[in-house]
């Protein structure tokens, strides 16, 4: 083996654990007990004395359960509204051209490039007239809102590399304009669909300032998402002294992000079109 | 009845300065049943007309009938016709039963027939073994067959071939193109057949339709074409190696009439001993009939490279047409060798019997055949007749 690419591999080995160790450190102190966290932060948990009623009880008395159910509502929904809303805004921006299909792209990466929380106060009066402060769909809308120049930005790009031929080989075989897009131009934008979809959902899922803004300011807390919930639990669990629950708290909101991105990685890297032409 | 009729149609695509042409108020009838090919040089129009004929495309002007009705404004799945792409465009998502049964999908046919269709078609084109395959686990030579599939499944109206051999190499290009060409037959269906290609052309057509600059410059069976070429574009474009056409006029002498050919710009200056002027004499009396009328005018007479013979290889030759040539270049091709040849100012080919006595620099007695030579107006390129 080369020197450089021992060199290549130590450096990502150094890199991999640098990620791994603190995610392994919080699960294994999910499942160990305040008395020995205090004791030994860094110990693994004893193999016959594991607590797993640390999840129990951040499910039921830190009210996770019900925060995860909001955070599933609103995320779902949200990367489901920015998929399909993107696809087709960007389908419309990369085939067809009209004179004002520049400027509506560019009035998107505009948004792009705001940074939202500018926006936060005017958003902030919007959604109050609306009625729709302290609501899981006011929630929906801002996220929805907030992630379709991204979207657009990247599936615009993806849909302008599909070949032209495959849309008029549609639309000569029996398809309307919108059943070409459904039945061919959608599924071979499958990779920018889940990369879209990967990334809102990892940047809905761990969202906090917008949830603490729009939804946090109710006592009773009924559309707080897990986030929201998790400073809640780390701002009263240091009064409590409840670290295992913490823990436990936040292996409950970062496993879903690290199911979603195993279970869709591939789909990341991989490029569908090959064999749509010759070359 | 699928009749397809094109009445003074127009189309420039936008661009800076208004755009250039791109189909120029052209009109076109192609028969029920008839294979018509649209040949031409690139940027000739003809793929252009075949999306306009498609719906792919909308005329700016003019009107487009298929089978009597006017589509002009009717969306591409209500023309009934079907398209194979040169890329092939297939469904890359979609196997390859998929890809052929999607237009039966469309239209809602019932599960049997569209099982039914796609098994008889694939059984047709040999793609049995691979219907469950994806487009991109195929050669060339299949997914080529799958797009001409995927047309014959939906038996339509009109099939549309743009360019559909011109990825193949030249092997599965010959057996492919007898395939379509076998095709037509059985189907009996119109097909229009877009090709850059003069052999894919004159081998395919019942008809061609030969373009240039978004205009038609002639439509006609393929003998016709090449016996009969309406002016000098068609004459040099149809036909392999091309037409000679010699630059020159035509001169009254003593004898008649001779054709005396002026320094043709293609040939280079100072190259050839004999720096005199190529004169040929006219002797052929069909020829010499419709010649007289243009004695004295600039013309460009077209031979054909087999209507230039060796003279020693005939049995009788009227020595005051027989000019000496020198071979600059000799060509084997087995089963007939042609000879570039310089002759004065001119050069040319000829198709001849192979042999082993054609070496280079040697100098030729060359008899044209009158009989079969054109003659063009060298201002207007038409031919005169």
């Amino acid at each position: 083996m080369k020197i450089s690419r021992v060199f290549l591999f130590a450096i990502l080995a150094t890199y991999a654990l640098w990620v791994v160790l603190p995610m392994v450190w919080v699960a294994s102190s999910s499942l160990k007990s305040d008395q020995e966290i205090f004791n030994d932060a860094f110990a693994l948990p004893a193999a016959g004395a594991l607590h797993p009623e640390n999840y129990a009880r951040a499910w039921h008395e830190a009210r996770f359960g019900d925060y995860f159910f909001n955070s599933v509502l609103v995320t779902g929904v949200s990367v489901g509204l920015i998929t399909l809303l993107g696809s087709m805004a960007a389908y419309a921006l990369a085939r067809f051209a009209h004179p004002l299909g520049r400027v509506v792209f560019g009035l998107f990466l505009a948004g792009l490039m705001l940074p939202a929380q500018l926006a936060m106060v005017p958003l902030f009066f919007e959604l109050r007239g609306l009625g729709l402060l302290n609501s899981r769909l006011g929630l929906i809308l801002v996220y929805t809102a907030n992630g379709l120049p991204f979207a657009i930005f990247i599936l615009a790009g993806f849909f302008k590399t599909l070949p032209r031929a495959l849309h008029e080989a549609a639309v000569v075989d029996g398809c309307s304009e919108a059943g070409a897009f459904w039945r061919v131009m959608l599924p071979l934008a499958r990779p920018g669909l889940v990369t879209v979809a990967v990334f809102q959902f990892i940047g809905i899922w761990k969202e906090y300032f917008f949830a603490f803004m729009l939804v946090g300011g109710d006592p009773a807390g009924a559309a707080r998402t897990l986030p929201l919930g998790l400073a809640n639990l780390a701002i009263t669990a240091q009064y409590r002294s409840d670290q295992g629950m913490l823990f436990a708290g936040l292996v409950l909101v970062t496993l879903p992000i690290l199911a979603v991105y195993v279970a869709l990685q591939h789909h990341l890297v991989r490029g569908v079109t090959a064999g749509a032409v010759k070359g | 009845m699928a009749r397809v009729v094109l009445d003074q149609i127009s189309k420039t695509y936008p661009g800076k300065n208004g755009g250039s042409p791109a189909v120029r108020n052209l009109s076109l009838t192609v028969a029920d049943g008839e294979f018509m090919v649209l040949v031409g040089p690139s940027g000739c129009g003809k793929s252009t007309l075949l999306r306009l004929i498609a719906g792919l495309e909308s005329p700016d002007s003019g009107t487009i009938a298929i089978d009597g009705r006017t589509v002009n404004g009717v969306p591409p799945k209500d023309r009934d016709l079907a398209m194979v792409f040169q890329n092939y465009a297939l469904y890359p998502h979609l196997t390859v039963f998929e890809n052929l049964a999607f237009g039966l999908r469309l239209r809602k046919q019932p599960r049997e027939e569209i099982a039914a269709r796609v098994a008889a078609a694939a059984a047709q084109l040999g793609l049995a073994d691979v219907l469950d395959r994806l487009p991109k686990s195929l050669s060339g030579g299949q997914r080529q067959r799958v797009a001409v599939g995927r047309a014959i499944v939906r038996q339509p109206k009109v099939f549309l071939f743009d360019e559909p051999l011109s990825n193949l190499d030249a092997k599965l290009r010959a057996t492919t193109r007898t395939e379509i060409a076998r095709l037509h037959a059985r189907l009996a269906a119109t097909m229009i057949y877009v090709t850059h290609d003069q052999v894919e052309a004159m081998t395919m057509g019942d008809r061609i339709c030969v373009m240039k600059d978004g205009c038609i410059q002639q439509v006609a069976a393929p003998l016709e074409l090449y016996e009969h070429p309406a002016n000098l574009f068609v004459a040099g474009f149809i036909g392999s190696p091309p037409m000679n056409l010699l630059a020159g006029t035509l001169e009254e002498s003593a004898t008649g009439l001779d054709f005396v050919a002026t320094n043709s710009p293609h040939s280079p200056e100072g190259a050839g001993s004999d720096r005199t002027n190529l004169r040929i004499q006219i002797s052929d009396p069909a020829f010499a009939a419709h010649a007289v009328g243009h004695a004295g005018r600039p013309v460009i007479l077209g031979l054909r490279p087999e209507h230039l013979h060796d003279a020693r290889t005939l049995a009788a030759t009227d020595p005051a047409r027989t000019f000496p040539a020198t071979i600059e270049v000799c060509e084997p091709m087995g089963a007939e060798t042609f000879l570039h040849l310089r002759a004065g100012p001119v050069t040319l080919i000829a198709r001849v019997a192979p042999g082993p006595r054609h070496t280079v620099g040697t100098t030729l007695p060359m008899v044209p055949a009158l009989k079969h030579a054109h003659l063009f107006d060298a201002v207007t390129g038409l031919a005169l007749r």
